[in-house]
């Protein structure tokens, strides 16, 4: 007791001489304070306090939202690489096989042109044995023609000097038993 | 090599000196009365017999003419040679036969005139036997149906309009339409493809440029080998003209009598009309429609009907005509194409529309027709053609609609695109014919959606990948395919994963 | 209007009257007129032709011979022994020609039948129909 009155004002020690004097809480004041107290607590709880509960529950609100949609984002980004990731893979199979069906094109396209190159080649050659053979028929054909020439025109020179009557009379009755 | 014998010579001066020997004794004989444009009047030689040869001596040797006219006081006769060389008063002999011609496997690879002399100064042509002219064709019971394909190599005609051995397809259109580029490439498919089928080209009044070219691309295509070719010249008497399908269809008789397959192409028939109008009416003949005299349809009838399919007991073989007929814009209802198209067993109409637009061959769908059909058509491409002719028929009655611009529902759309596709597919390059691996798989591509993302114009790049790539990665299965039968399932899918990928490589472009 | 006969049928007329025995000039001066007035003159070689192969039917035949010298009797009857055998002729005329340029042989001309055994034919025949 001696301790609390310590703390006490002096001109409060004495006025009532018990403890809440010496205190000097004035038991008016204090329900006052204590209604006024309770008033604020009221005023606050029905206008701050819900405002100040919604604010942070929204605040938390957007704070689960942002880490929920952190999380879907980040769980599609896996799966976005992980369906770009098979994309890629299958792309590199088609352009493989692009790749593929062009060389084989090519290849194809290479063979036959040489093949072409080489049955023209062929041909050229074939064609000059063709022209060649062409010639010697052609000479053996103007051969054969002037022999006959020849021959004829011998022969008529030779016989117009040899045939007389009697020759021509054996030949004219050969000629007709030969009918016969 | 041949080579210059002396030996050989003398043999065949000898030879022609005891000739001179034989005594004929007396023989009917007549006279020229008088000459001029190709024909004969020939007065005496009252044994004549219609289309009998006749010898007539000239200063320069024999000319040898046929008796065509026999009247009552003088024969028309229609000189197979120059008329220079005849004149009035020469001496004229019955050669005691009907016009025959060299025939035989002698000819093969030589380009004759329609006596059977050689063109192409490869020397002369010694054959065993002699085919008529003029004969008449087998009866009903020496034929079996059509029955086997005659492959021409070219798409459109193949799944569409399939050609049998045996069987008489006209080919008709305009000037420089194709026409002669598709019987060349149908002869250039017969050895591609080792069928045996031995090709016999008429060139009736034909630029000898023409024939020359021809020749030479017939040669690079290592098709000469197996290829008659039978060349008039505009230049030629008109006899020699008229004469000529009839002396190359005797030279491809002998194959048919002989188990074996060939196939005629006269180019064109148009002409051959014209020459014998000519004759016939230099030959005095009473003119009728279009000055041609009345018989003009039994001048190709005659000739057409010698084309037939055997019976096996005459041996199986055939003999396949592919007649040319030109027409003059368009025209098909003038008198000498409505001629032949009902004698023919089909026809394939070339446009000129259809050309200048860039689709060659050019080829009308909705006018050609093969009157055979199916049943001269592999079961490979026939599991594959119907579903052409569906498209591009459908194709072709939305065409129209296309062309206004209206908007349209997807299917509608759908069928557009397939139908352009399809065109483009059946578009092919001069001398390159298609085996029928090759057909079938490009039609299945396109027919069955494998191609729906390659754009139009970039078809036959995809096509050319797609093929290289089956030969390539499937070569067992196409080889397979090429025989003919219905596809398998196995010759499918390896064609579908190819597609695919294929299709994938147009993507987006 | 006239039908127009034809040279067959008028030749017929004429080498049956001949055979017959009827008076030549009266007949040629009827044809010559029949020729003239159908203005067909031009074809009077061609009925003289005409008319020796009807008599030929008729069995009388004119026969030319060229030689190149002139023949012998029996090489005449030779000849006229074989015209008969061929065409049954009763009757059978020889005109001889004479003509050097066919070297050696006989060439027998009868209406529509020729025979040519001549050198000078054999030469041509060389010359033209055997070059290549």
């Amino acid at each position: 007791m001696e301790i609390l009155r310590q703390f006490a004002a002096p001109e409060t020690v004495n006025a009532n001489g018990d403890l809440f004097s010496a205190l000097g809480i004035n038991w008016m004041m204090l329900i006052f304070q204590i209604v006024a107290f309770l008033l604020l607590v009221a005023l606050l709880g029905k206008f701050v306090y819900p405002w100040l509960i919604k604010s942070v529950d929204e605040r938390q609100d957007k704070i689960n939202a942002a880490s929920k949609a952190a999380s879907e984002a980040q769980a599609s980004a896996a799966d976005a690489e992980t369906r770009v990731e098979k994309l890629l893979k299958k792309a590199r199979v088609e352009a493989a096989d692009i790749v593929a069906t062009a060389k084989i094109e090519s290849a194809s396209a290479l063979a036959a042109s040489e093949e072409k190159a080489k049955k023209r080649s062929e041909q050229i050659v074939a064609d000059a044995q063709d022209e060649i053979q062409k010639e010697v028929i052609a000479a053996k054909i103007a051969l054969h023609n002037e022999t006959i020439e020849l021959v004829a025109l011998a022969t008529e020179k030779v016989v117009g000097k040899v045939v007389n009557t009697k020759i021509d009379e054996t030949l004219i009755s050969d000629a007709l038993k030969a009918v016969k | 090599m041949t080579k210059l014998s002396v030996h050989e010579l003398s043999k065949d001066l000898r030879a022609a000196i005891v000739n001179l020997e034989s005594t004929e004794g007396l023989a009917s004989v007549g006279v020229v009365v008088r000459v001029g444009d190709g024909v004969a009047w020939v007065h005496g030689l009252h044994d004549a017999g219609y289309s009998e040869v006749l010898q007539i001596e000239t200063a320069n040797g024999i000319v040898e003419a046929f008796a065509l006219n026999l009247m009552e006081d003088e024969i028309g006769a229609v000189l197979l040679g120059t008329d220079g060389e005849v004149s009035a008063g020469s001496t004229v002999r019955l050669k005691g036969t009907s016009l025959q011609v060299p025939v035989g496997p002698e000819l093969l690879g030589r380009v004759v005139d329609p006596l059977g002399r050689p063109l192409d100064g490869a020397g002369p042509i010694k054959t065993k036997e002699f085919g008529l002219v003029e004969r008449e064709s087998i009866g009903v019971m020496g034929r079996k149906s059509v029955h086997e394909p005659l492959m021409t190599g070219i798409m459109s005609i193949d799944a569409m309009f399939p050609i049998g051995r045996g069987q008489r397809e006209l080919i008709i259109g305009d000037r420089q339409t194709g026409k002669t580029a598709l019987a060349i490439d149908t002869m250039i498919n017969q050895a591609k493809q080792k069928t045996g089928v031995v090709n016999v080209y008429v060139a009736i009044g034909q630029k000898l440029s023409k024939v020359a070219r021809l020749v030479d691309r017939l040669k690079a295509e290592g098709v000469m080998d197996q290829t008659i070719v039978v060349a008039t010249s505009p230049s030629d008497p008109a006899s020699l003209l008229y004469l000529a399908p009839y002396a190359a269809t005797a030279m491809g008789e002998y194959f048919r009598d002989n188990k074996q397959h060939a196939l005629m192409i006269y180019d064109d028939l148009t002409k051959h009309a014209v020459a014998y109008r000519q004759m016939s009416l230099l030959l005095r003949r009473p003119p009728g429609r279009e000055a041609f005299p009345g018989d003009v349809f039994y001048l190709h009838s005659r000739l057409l009907e010698r084309s037939a399919k055997l019976s096996d007991e005459l041996g199986a073989g055939s003999l396949t005509a592919l007649p040319i007929i030109e027409t003059q814009a368009g025209d098909i209802s003038a008198y000498i194409p409505t001629n032949v198209i009902s004698i023919t067993d089909g026809q394939i109409f070339l446009e000129t529309d259809l050309f200048y637009q860039g689709i060659r061959p050019a080829i009308s769908a909705g006018l050609s027709v093969s009157r055979v059909g199916g049943a001269a058509q592999t079961k490979a491409i026939k599991s594959v053609s119907g579903n052409l002719k569906l498209g591009l028929s459908q194709f072709r009655e939305l065409a129209s609609f296309a062309q206004f611009g209206s908007d349209l529902d997807a299917a509608t759309k759908s069928q557009i695109e397939r139908g352009q596709r399809l065109t483009e597919l059946l578009k092919q390059p001069q001398y390159k014919p298609a085996s029928i691996w090759e057909q079938v798989a490009s039609i299945y591509a396109v027919t069955n959606g494998l191609f729906d993302e390659v754009q139009p114009a970039h078809i036959k790049d995809a096509q050319a990948a797609l093929l290289t790539r089956l030969w390539a990665d499937n070569k067992k299965d196409m080889q397979e395919l090429d025989k003919g039968d219905k596809p398998s399932e196995a010759q499918t899918k390896a064609i579908e994963k190819v597609a695919k990928i294929v299709s994938k490589g147009f993507e987006g472009k | 209007m006239a039908i127009r006969l034809s040279r067959r049928k008028i030749t017929s007329y004429i080498a049956g009257e001949l055979a017959a025995g009827k008076e030549t000039t009266l007949l040629i001066n009827q044809l010559a007129a029949f020729l003239i007035d159908s203005r067909r003159t031009k074809e009077l070689e061609l009925v003289v032709r005409d008319i020796e192969y009807e008599l030929k039917n008729q069995g009388i035949v004119l026969a030319r011979v060229t030689s190149a010298f002139d023949l012998a009797t029996a090489t005449q009857t030779a000849i006229t022994h074989l015209i008969k055998e061929h065409t049954n002729a009763q009757t059978i005329e020889l005109r001889q020609f004479i003509d050097p340029t066919v070297l050696g042989g006989v060439k027998i001309d009868l209406p529509g039948l020729q025979m040519d055994t001549t050198i000078g034919h054999r030469l041509t025949t060389l010359r033209t129909n055997l070059k290549k």
